[in-house]
């Protein structure tokens, strides 16, 4: 499997609380942590030009 | 539909400093009902269709691998990325709405909001680099 360059972020509320590369695992933390708050997933993307 | 507004989220280049991207908050719902909040998605009028890195789709989809797989094609010459197209349920200003979306056989993709059955179901305005308002 290739190598994941992004970094997940997951926020309760809009508090970045979370931070790592294995989403799944992260989420399963979060949703047991921060029980009965609003959770989001983000990304720190490496720099760089962006042509979509 | 009353308006949502994004503003613009200053991001590192690399090249020319700080640049500011058209990142918006969305919904997305799993296969097994469940909303998840995604901040951070580009709002991209150049996008035929919607995309998602593997590890979110994977939250979404039992098994990715069964939507119709095609090669996409970017502005970037000889690039390919391997893709399955999934229907999937978005929400975004309390319109719901199930779009065609790419789910990339990779995670070096950001989360794209595309047009089909996507931006072009709003009327998206960019506002100088600053805002980007659905209504």
């Amino acid at each position: 499997m290739e190598k994941n360059t992004y970094e997940y972020v997951i926020y309760a509320e809009d508090k970045p609380v979370l931070k790592g590369k294995n989403l799944k695992k992260l989420l399963q933390e979060a949703k047991i942590k921060y029980k009965g708050k609003r959770i989001a997933i983000s990304w720190n993307a490496p720099e760089g030009i962006l042509i979509a | 539909m009353p308006k949502k507004s994004f503003d613009y989220k200053d991001c590192d280049s690399g090249i020319f400093g700080r640049v500011k991207r058209p990142l918006i908050s969305i919904d997305v719902k799993s296969s097994n009902g469940e909303w998840i909040h995604l901040r951070d998605v580009l709002a991209d009028t150049g996008a035929d269709i919607s995309i998602l890195p593997r590890d979110i789709g994977e939250i979404l989809v039992e098994d990715i691998t069964r939507g119709r797989t095609i090669e996409l094609r970017g502005i970037v010459p000889y690039a390919k990325l391997i893709v399955f197209i999934h229907d999937i349920h978005f929400r975004l200003n309390d319109k719901e709405f199930t779009a065609p979306t790419a789910i990339a056989d990779s995670n070096d993709v950001i989360p794209i909001l595309g047009r089909t059955k996507g931006l072009d179901l709003f009327e998206v305005i960019f506002e100088k680099g600053k805002k980007t308002s659905f209504s």
